[in-house]
């Protein structure tokens, strides 16, 4: 049997996939339901400052191709992440990736701060930098903006040792740059992708928007070839290494994302298409593979097809 | 209906447009909704309904046959006040059937406990098991008189209906507890099951319990995406009750810490029942 163990920022993770952000990570009883279920780790979903309400519903809906969604980050703030993750942190039986979002620069300080000072912390802050809701003084995701995703990591990194992951926003020309502006600014990783677009769907018989922001994220299996090449592009741009995400819905999809370039692998919306058994039924489909090619070490499969 | 649904893949959780067919007043702000159509639902799911340009919200379904979807609804915030305003005719979209609904049994004795307006998907669940052969009870409880609903269906569908209002104003002053206490305690009873407020919930799953009689309990949390990934409905537990649930057996029930204790909200902060 290969051995899928995966060193990440210096924490080990006993499978490369892990729950991405927004799915799932409401509670702590959320998390450990999917690390007993497979996944090698988990992502907190974006945590706030401050009470956040979001949009209203519909937020979300899906179909065999994408799913969409505009959710708007609801979040009780500090006091209840505090809370959830002080419980469920000292007892986990997988790595925790906390991801952080704010409305100003901030306010993602004042978070990676408080998370810094748990009695057993998160084992990475992941910024959250690419949500449509995130923006910058120009009304722009940090993440769209080469000077602005910088200066947010140096600012983040100056007050936490905690591992630190940003994560990009595929809907730039120039992914690549970004990536390594933010690793010259001190990130330990990159996150990519977070959704495309934003995109519009109406229903023709109510002659309404689908989703009541009128505009939200696609993702799911439609931004899987999406998401490989800007892993690809960010994979030689940087030499930190990546959370690859975006439309990941088979064992072999993690694989090919993985020797594009990913070193972790952020399961989503595979959770929509086949419930919490993905986990093992892709577990077993990558065990199976590398075994047939005779790969002992799942880590030696990172970024291979760059080697070709 | 919608037109295409041959084209309508499983894994589609857009809205389908349905069209207001009639409506009639339950109780004071408790009305039923008739829609066109069917989602295909088994008595005890849910669907979400969505006002375009107001809000979308979780209802378990009172009917799906012949042709006509039931909903029972209680106006209780600013998306069903808006849906009380709307008119035969008017549409508005629904998705789902979603979650787990009551188990059927074949010729047993059963007994449905609805309190408030959580009775509304007990009357479409005692006909299932009336097409299986059961004998059927129901027990429907309210705070008064004025609050009861579907009694007068219940009772013209044949089901031995039994009331009770906190106030006594009819059937048997107190709970609906007392009501299925007195039952257990005089006849053999192989299923009980229930929708209405948690803590009354509870209470039952542990008589049952202690009778050893089966039990099921339709479980309310914050739905927000209907489908198995927002997590916003997921027990202490970690199970996701729009999937797991609504309905669960009791006995489950009373391992999930938060059963009867606290739901979240809608920025996942607990909120005590």
């Amino acid at each position: 049997m290969a051995n899928l163990d995966v060193n990440f920022c210096n924490v080990k993770f006993p499978s490369p996939l892990v729950l991405a952000s927004g799915i799932l990570g409401v509670t702590g009883g959320s998390f450990r339901h999917s690390v007993e279920k497979g996944c090698g780790g988990i992502t907190t979903k974006s945590l706030w400052k401050e009470r956040h309400p979001g949009h209203p519903n519909p937020t979300m809906f899906g179909n065999e191709h994408y799913l969409m969604n505009a959710v708007g980050i609801p979040d009780a703030g500090i006091t209840k992440a505090v809370e959830e993750l002080g419980e469920y942190l000292p007892t986990r039986k997988a790595p925790l990736i906390a991801n952080i979002v704010g409305g100003h620069k901030d306010e993602f300080v004042a978070m990676a701060e408080a998370l810094a000072e748990l009695p057993s912390p998160p084992d990475i802050v992941e910024l959250n930098i690419s949500c449509p809701n995130v923006e910058d003084e120009f009304g722009k995701p940090f993440a769209c903006d080469l000077i602005s995703a910088a200066d947010l990591t140096k600012l983040v990194r100056a007050k936490t040792d905690l591992p630190l992951a940003v994560k990009l926003s595929p809907n730039v020309d120039n992914i690549g740059e970004i990536a390594k502006a933010v690793e010259a600014a001190g990130a330990d990783a990159i996150c990519a992708i977070n959704t495309v677009g934003p995109g519009m769907r109406w229903n023709i018989d109510l002659k309404a928007p689908m989703l009541s922001n009128g505009v939200g994220g696609v993702s799911g299996p439609a931004i899987f070839p999406i998401a490989v090449k800007a892993v690809y592009d960010i994979y030689k741009a940087v030499n930190i290494p990546i959370i690859a995400t975006g439309g990941v819905n088979s064992g072999r999809d993690a694989l090919e994302i993985m020797m594009a370039g990913g070193t972790l692998v952020g399961v989503g919306t595979a959770i929509y298409y086949h419930g919490d058994d993905f986990w093992k039924k892709a577990t077993d489909e990558m065990s199976a593979w590398l075994d047939g090619e005779g790969i002992k070490n799942i880590e030696d499969i990172i970024g291979l097809f760059h080697k070709i | 209906m919608p037109c295409c649904k041959e084209l309508h893949h499983p894994l589609n959780t857009e809205f389908q447009a349905f069209t207001i067919k009639d409506f009639w007043e339950e109780a004071s702000n408790i009305r039923t909704f008739v829609f066109e159509g069917t989602l295909g639902a088994k008595p005890g799911q849910f669907c979400m309904l969505w006002i375009p340009g107001v809000d979308e919200k979780p209802f378990s379904i009172a009917r799906d046959y012949d042709g006509e979807i039931w909903l029972t609804i209680c106006k209780v915030g600013p998306a069903t006040e808006e849906l009380f305003t709307l008119k035969k005719g008017d549409k508005i979209g629904l998705r789902g059937p979603f979650g787990q609904g009551f188990s059927t049994k074949k010729k047993k004795n059963i007994v449905l406990v609805g309190g408030g307006y959580g009775t509304a998907p007990l009357h479409f669940t005692g006909k299932a098991h009336q097409d299986e052969g059961c004998d059927v009870t129901m027990i429907i409880g309210a705070r008064s008189e004025n609050l009861l609903i579907w009694t007068d269906k219940c009772e013209a569908s044949g089901f031995r209906t039994l009331v009770a209002t906190n106030d006594g104003s009819r059937g048997t002053e107190g709970f609906t507890t007392h009501v299925l206490e007195k039952l257990l305690a005089e006849e053999k009873i192989d299923l009980v099951q229930t929708c209405g407020p948690e803590k009354m919930m509870k209470a039952l799953s542990q008589m049952c319990e202690e009778k050893n009689v089966a039990c099921e309990v339709s479980i309310e949390r914050y739905m927000k995406c209907g489908f198995g990934i927002c997590g916003q409905c997921v027990t202490e537990s970690g199970e996701k009750m729009c999937q797991t649930g609504p309905v669960v057996p009791g006995k489950k029930a009373l391992s999930y810490p938060d059963f009867g204790e606290y739901h979240r909200g809608s920025e996942g902060q607990k909120i005590s029942w």
